[in-house]
């Protein structure tokens, strides 16, 4: 599905990413954790196709082809998705017609017929349900003074209309209390399915408590130095990142 | 010798034959107001309210003007701007300035409430505007107030009684026809205590043949408790300037809003004077102005908070494209009594071109010492993190781009309390700013 190799990446001429290696197969949830400034934005970023985020080295390849070649409208429109770990703010265009757009932009790259407003509006209700919004939010501008927990559902309630191959959950967590977690998480456990791959990044190991990922990454200084199952994830809670920070200095 | 466009305005000036003509009171008024033109002249840049719009060109070779007497060579009736979608109006329509019973619905003459063209109401009972022209400009006369008062002869009267109330806008539309014309046409909007209306201004060039210069000049006042919303809307075609002004005096607890879209034209400048003239009187401006072209912009703005406990809200957006301009003129006078005034400001542009220029010019001058006076001005480009975030969802970079530059155009309308209104505006801004995203939409009716 996903296939990263030595990929390496500049921001602002500062090299982040130093050489990433990672298999992502379909189906598979994959929580990246590591300390702050560790580059898991800048994976996330380098892989929906920010500006700004220099590919210095290596190759990122999706579903068979070079994803680096694509503009990030394209990408989205062949199914990744990334949850901003800071959703913009958009006064002036209503959570609606964005959605709206996004939805048919989609479908239209994939020669199926645009949804009428009817259609859109059934379609919304059922997901809307999902993250407990209420419809009013539709009828705000995006994410304009939204809570943050209100932001993080938003975001999910895209991931749900848009229905990605590959999502990238940045710090879908962060801002959350106990119960918009809880509400997060069972949105984004909703969505798992086998043709559904998943990169949920992450600081804390909370969130791996409900979302639980079949494979778990530690990302320090650029570098994966730590693979394994849902366990290292609970030995990072225990050890905290002191620890992968030596890790990585020997490695 | 060349005569200059001055002279040449006088002669006409002299020798037409206008509505009301006979009676003193308005025989006088154009009289006088022709030996001011004579003595200001045009405005020229070098003086301190229009350094930034020059109209030389203007002066150079002065559009000729349209006068009551040379309509009949018109004949056929020009296609009128299609119905706002979802609103009744009361519409009134003036071809370059002479109004058109053909193409409109009909006068409103009641006890109450009088609407009516001005051309009429001075021929048949020029009492019932005497002394409501001329009345508000005062001292803020320049040389096209001067010019349009020396051809005073069409426009629209609205008089309203007491407590009169019209729930239906009235829409007067200005036709522009024929090239290197010159229309004028004065207005005057009279709401006595409590009463309220709406009134929604549209000027629009018939074709692309259309050209020259479109002066209307409108003097309100708003009673006390009276409410007046005015909305202009300026869809002119590129060759065709326009220089107009309203003139507004507000009483006890009077309400004005204006909302004015520049959506089109060549050298467009809007004189805004609203005088806050009894306590607890309130304004709401907005202006929303889309650039294009080389379409310059000039809105200027004058609030005079006289009385204590005003309140005057001015919110102005420009979205500048190729090598368009916008000025905004910000002014704001607070006398030594009007304390406890609440008066806001805000301009802000989106550059979408190198060549393109906005100007904002605040300027408060404040006396009373109890006052919350703020202002902010800001010009920018659009957000990339804002685009970034629309791409990632799978929309087009320019699609993307055109929804945030409409969103940004239309963020200066969200006060505006006219939901078709509103509406119809904010289609009018998509269709030239994002035209993928609007069904392209003649704005005239099909041709009858
Ligand atoms: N847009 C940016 N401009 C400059 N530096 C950046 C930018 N984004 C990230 N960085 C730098 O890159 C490094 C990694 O950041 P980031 O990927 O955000 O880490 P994480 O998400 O793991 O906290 C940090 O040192 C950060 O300061
Ligand atoms: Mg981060």
């Amino acid at each position: 599905m996903l296939s990263i190799k030595n990929l390496s990446a500049d921001v602002d001429g500062k090299p982040i990413l130093k050489g990433i290696n990672l298999e992502i197969g379909s189906g598979e949830v994959h929580a990246i954790m590591g300390p702050n400034g560790s580059g898991k934005s800048t994976l996330a970023n380098v892989i929906a196709g920010r500006d700004g985020y220099e590919v210095t080295g290596g190759s990122v390849t999706y579903a068979g082809n070079d994803l680096l070649e694509l503009e990030p409208e394209e990408r989205a429109r062949d199914g990744i998705f990334l949850a901003f770990q800071y959703p913009v703010e958009i006064p002036g265009v209503s959570n609606v017609y964005f959605l709206k757009a996004a939805v048919n932009a989609a479908r239209k790259h994939r020669g199926e017929e645009e949804l009428d407003a009817m259609d859109f509006l059934k379609l919304i209700r059922t997901k809307l349900k999902l993250v407990e919004m209420k419809e009013e939010f539709m009828h705000r501008a995006v994410n304009e003074g939204f809570s943050g927990g209100e932001k993080k559902r938003n975001e999910i309630l895209q991931m749900a209309m848009l229905e990605p191959t590959l999502a990238v959950l940045d710090e879908t967590d962060s801002g959350l209390d106990i119960d918009a977690l809880k509400v997060v998480a069972g949105g984004v456990n909703a969505l798992r399915s086998k043709d559904r791959s998943m990169i949920v990044v992450t600081h804390y190991q909370r969130l791996l408590d409900y979302i639980v990922p079949d494979h778990v990454h530690v990302l320090s200084g650029g570098k994966i130095v730590k693979s394994g199952d849902k366990n290292l994830a609970l030995e990072l809670e225990r050890e905290g990142y002191g620890w992968v920070e030596q890790l990585a200095q020997a490695g | 010798m060349a005569i200059s466009a001055e002279q040449q305005l006088l002669e006409v000036a002299r020798d037409v034959t206008l509505a009301g003509n006979g009676v003193d009171w308005v025989d006088a008024f154009r009289k006088n107001a022709a030996k001011e033109f004579g003595e200001r002249g045009l405005p020229t840049a070098t003086m301190e309210d229009w350094r930034y719009t020059n109209l030389r060109g203007l002066a150079r070779k002065f559009p000729q003007p349209v006068l009551a007497e040379s309509v009949g060579a018109q004949g056929s009736v020009p296609a009128v701007p299609a119905r706002i979608p979802d609103l009744v109006t009361i519409r009134l329509v003036f071809v370059d300035g002479q109004f058109s019973a053909k193409l409109s619905d009909g006068h409103i003459n009641s006890s109450d409430m009088l609407v009516e063209n001005l051309a009429s109401v001075l021929k048949r009972d020029s009492s019932l505007v005497k002394g409501l022209v001329g009345d508000r400009i005062g001292n803020h006369a320049h040389g096209f107030t001067a010019i349009n008062s020396a051809l005073l002869d069409d426009g629209c009267v609205i008089r309203f009684g007491k407590n009169a109330d019209l729930l239906t806008p009235i829409e007067l539309v200005y036709l522009s026809t024929g090239s290197e014309r010159s229309r004028f046409a004065r207005n005057v909007i009279h709401l006595d205590q409590g009463s309220r209306a709406t009134v929604i201004e549209r000027f629009v060039s018939v074709d692309e043949n259309a050209s020259g210069l479109t002066s209307v000049i409108s003097e309100i006042s708003v009673g006390a408790n009276a409410s007046l919303s005015h909305y202009r809307i300026q869809e002119e075609n590129a060759a065709s300037s326009h220089v107009g002004g309203s003139y507004v005096g507000v009483a006890a607890d009077g309400r004005y809003r204006n909302a004015t879209a520049s959506l089109g034209g060549n050298v467009v400048r809007n004189d805004l004077v609203v005088a806050l003239n009894g306590k607890g009187a309130d304004c709401q401006l907005d202006g929303v102005v889309i650039g294009q072209g080389k379409t310059h912009v000039d809105n200027f703005t004058r609030i005079e908070h006289h009385e204590p406990h005003g309140t005057s809200r001015e919110h102005y957006r420009s979205v500048l494209d190729d090598r368009s301009r916008s000025i905004f003129h910000g002014r704001v006078f607070v006398a030594v009594d009007a304390q406890k005034t609440d008066a806001q400001q805000s301009n802000q542009s989106l550059l979408l071109s190198e060549y393109a220029e906005s100007d904002s010019k605040p300027q408060l001058e404040i006396y009373a010492d109890d006052v919350k006076c703020a202002h902010g001005a800001t010009v920018g480009q659009l957000d990339e993190n804002s685009v970034f975030y629309l791409k990632s969802r799978g929309i087009g970079d320019d699609e993307a781009r055109g929804m945030l530059t409409v969103a940004f155009a239309s963020e200066a309308l969200v006060e505006l309390d006219n939901d078709p209104l509103r509406k119809a505006i904010e289609l009018a801004v998509r269709s030239r700013l994002a035209p993928e995203l609007a069904e392209a939409q003649s704005i005239f009716e099909d041709q009858q």
